[in-house]
């Protein structure tokens, strides 16, 4: 095995660097989602709700009721009351969605009420929905239904509808044709073959009780208006008129500034806290209390130089660095990209993971430099700890503290500078300049400046950003090769 | 071989070195003993010698390499067994084995066969897949040789190797050390254990207070060993010491006597037997003493026993 693997295996296999990395990419990933699925506006119910039905059979009414949740998918464990006449029956709903109930049918010339409620627990609390449906005395089954307002599984933003069918006896559904046409103004009067003539989705299903349908939308289609047509046989359409759908997705545009700012406040906030925080302890363990302890001379026997291992084992310990920021932007890209339809643009990305290699490469460095000066483990954990806390965790409050401290505040001419100066003095404030120069927001007081008027540029942030990944190595090289 | 030309070593420039202009050599097929209280500069020395600190100033050669230059190389001739475990104790010792071998260059099945070869030769190849915190003192003692030996070095450091094993691995590691050095090593071995130094050594370095103070042949060592005498009389009186102050400087500890700076040549001890049987003592023990090292090491040194 080449002892750079063994590195590693050995960075990446450490609990404390497990950890990091779940607890980095895991977060990352929650507050994508959160960011993300918050800006998704969306008029559907996430709640259960229940179709129903009914078929009349050797004088009983059959009631048929479907519990389904806001995908369609069927859900157990509904309890659903229905109330027929003074009869009343309830039961829960099977594990393929289903209660079914039997009645005396009492003959009416009249048009019968059937009431039906059902109540579920959502997280230990109960809730629940009522509804009705009337039974004619001249029709003995209620047949094709439709409930809108389904959310698609596959993508949330995208809705869809659930096709509900009771037939004579019981019996499932014939063969029925779904025609969805886009719609506009000038499609109005709407009638069923202007539909299913201008269908854009055509779906043929039969042999259901309930069977939910969702268009799959291309990004052009977002903001149209759909109505459906639906067709037994060859021309008998089941409704008079189209169903009007409306808008099928909930997606609402966002630009890809907006998506940059919720990356760099969202999962910056992460990142800037695990990144050093993974930077340094990995360094600590894997490096510096070997060092400090005496295990590293059992490796520098070996046929290799002080150079040579430590650039090995800081390579290995940026590994689980790099692979930590690219997994989280990776993963935050993905869950950005289902809810919100857009991915982040290359060189946004680029720039992004590049901040948090830099800012964990640079405490790594920091933490490989500390470990050249101070010789025992107890005083390295201190030390390290202490430049975590003052260099990344307190460093935007002890920034913030001076420039009052000294009269700084935005609109003084210095202020800017200033603000700069502190960000380029520790890793962690590097984040802070790629967000300048992507928002041209500066400091806690979001003043807005152009970045190139103080020298922050592409070239100039990947400038500093190589020096502080290199110079903190270099001096722990040098000092190891000279000094130890 | 193993040279060490002015070396010098501060660790802080406040005080005194921790080795002093020492020039030192251990030939091939050699075993140079390295004697010396706590902080004399052994350790310092040797781990000089493996790579592991800088001289401040002097040269280090090993078959020809400098140490400080071209360290890599250096080190592939070197190998160093530490007194204490210095090796990750969380890994396993298979595992610790290949990483460590990887920086031979050893590839595929000759690193498993040199690996196994090596734990075979310690008596560890039951216990290769244990993590090494679970190993015992002895087993750590012989993972470190097998670890040291992994590149088959020409040069042997053993820093206090001896230290903490009972006599069985004492022997082990007797043994182990006298059969490098037939394969025609270069060893340098430093311990406390002045009696082992005594046993394997060729030569046997003294250093004190950083400085080489003395530097000892077999030949002078069993003349250091044949100038001390241990004497036990069963009718012990006080004329014993008189009699005896003839032939060098009687030294009573216990029921044991120990004549120091014999006043007579190695051939001519017969005339103390002789003397002693006509004093009409019964002579139960007269051979030279094996603390013999040890008495002039601490005469050297000046410290008291």
């Amino acid at each position: 095995m080449r002892p750079v693997l063994y590195e590693i295996k050995r960075s990446f296999t450490s609990k404390f660097v497990i950890l990091m990395l779940v607890a980095i990419i895991g977060l990352s990933a929650l507050l994508s989602y959160e960011s993300s699925a918050s800006l998704t506006v969306s008029n559907v119910s996430s709640s259960t709700k229940v179709a129903a039905g009914y078929f009349l059979q050797g004088g009983e009414l059959h009631v048929v009721t479907y519990a389904y949740s806001s995908t369609g998918s069927a859900l157990s464990g509904v309890d659903v009351s229905v109330s027929y006449n003074s009869q009343s029956e309830s039961s829960f709903s099977d594990a393929q969605g289903f209660a079914n109930f039997t009645f005396i049918y009492q003959k009416s010339f009249q048009l019968q009420i059937v009431n039906y409620n059902y109540s579920y627990s959502s997280y230990g609390m109960m809730s629940g929905g009522a509804s009705a449906f009337s039974v004619s005395p001249e029709i003995s089954f209620s047949g094709f239904d439709v409930y809108q307002f389904l959310r698609s599984p596959a993508n949330s933003s995208d809705l869809g509808f659930l096709l509900f069918y009771v037939g004579k006896n019981g019996s499932l559904s014939p063969p029925i044709k779904v025609y969805v046409a886009k719609i506009s103004k000038n499609s109005f009067p709407l009638n069923n073959t202007m539909v299913k003539d201008n269908a854009t989705y055509i779906y043929s299903v039969s042999s259901f009780v309930a069977y939910p349908i969702f268009p799959k939308l291309t990004q052009k289609n977002y903001n149209k208006t759909f109505a459906a047509a639906f067709e037994i046989g060859n021309s008998s359409f089941t409704l008079n008129s189209p169903l009007f759908l409306g808008r099928l997705s909930t997606y609402q545009p966002i630009t890809q500034s907006e998506i940059q700012s919720i990356v760099l406040r969202e999962i910056g906030s992460i990142l800037n806290i695990f990144i050093p925080l993974l930077a340094i302890f990995a360094g600590y363990l894997t490096y510096g209390r070997d060092k400090t302890s005496g295990v590293l001379e059992s490796v520098l026997k070996r046929p290799v130089t002080k150079g040579e291992l430590i650039t090995s084992r800081f390579f290995a310990n940026s590994a689980s660095l790099v692979f930590a920021v690219t997994v989280s932007v990776a993963i935050s890209d993905i869950l950005i990209h289902y809810y919100l339809h857009s991915y982040l643009t290359s060189y946004f990305t680029l720039y992004f993971i590049w901040t948090y290699v830099v800012e964990g490469v640079a405490f790594l460095g920091l933490s490989y430099l500390i470990t050249h000066l101070v010789k025992s483990p107890g005083a390295l954990l201190g030390s390290s700890i202490t430049i975590f806390l003052v260099m990344s965790l307190f460093w935007s409050i002890i920034t913030f503290t001076i420039m009052l401290a000294v009269g700084m505040v935005p609109g003084n001419p210095s202020y800017a500078t200033l603000s700069i100066v502190f960000d380029i003095l520790s890793p962690s404030g590097f984040q802070n300049l790629v967000a300048f120069y992507f928002t041209h927001s500066l400091g806690l007081f979001s003043t807005t400046v152009n970045p190139s008027t103080y020298w922050i540029t592409g070239s100039t942030l990947i400038i500093i950003g190589a020096l502080w990944m290199a110079v903190p190595l270099f001096i722990a090289v040098y000092r190891a090769i000279r000094y130890d | 071989m193993i040279v060490l030309e002015n070396v010098t070593k501060y660790y802080s420039k406040k005080d005194k070195p921790a080795v002093d202009n020492i020039d030192l050599t251990v030939n091939d097929g050699e075993i140079l003993g390295l004697v010396g209280l706590n902080g004399a500069g052994k350790t310092t020395a040797i781990r000089m010698v493996a790579g592991i600190i800088l001289p401040s100033s002097g040269r280090i050669t090993v078959d020809g390499v400098d140490v400080v230059e071209d360290k890599a190389s250096a080190s592939r001739l070197t190998g160093w067994v530490p007194e204490t475990p210095n090796v990750d104790l969380n890994a396993r010792a298979i595992s610790l084995m290949r990483y460590f071998a990887g920086f031979y260059g050893f590839k595929g099945d000759e690193t498993k066969r040199i690996i196994e070869e090596r734990l075979r030769s310690v008596g560890l190849t039951d216990y290769a897949k244990r993590k090494l915190k679970v190993y015992s003192q002895g087993m750590k003692k012989r993972f470190l040789l097998a670890e040291s030996l992994l590149g088959d070095p020409q040069n042997i450091l053993f820093d206090e190797t001896l230290n903490g094993l009972d006599p069985e691995g004492v022997k082990f590691v007797r043994d182990m050390i006298v059969k490098l050095k037939d394969d025609g090593r270069a060893i340098l071995l430093s311990s406390h254990i002045l009696s082992e130094i005594e046993n394997i050594a060729d030569r046997v370095a003294v250093i004190h207070r950083g400085k080489l103070i003395k530097l000892l042949s077999r030949e002078e060592m069993k003349k250091i060993r044949s100038e001390s005498l241990k004497i036990i009389v069963r009718n012990y009186d006080k004329n014993l010491l008189s009699l005896l102050e003839e032939f060098g400087e009687p030294d009573i500890s216990g029921n044991e006597l120990i004549l120091k700076r014999l006043k007579i040549p190695y051939g001519e001890y017969s005339r103390i037997v002789k003397a002693l049987v006509e004093g009409g003592y019964e002579l139960e023990t007269f051979c030279p003493t094996g603390e013999s090292l040890e008495s002039y090491f601490f005469s050297l040194v000046g410290v008291k026993k």
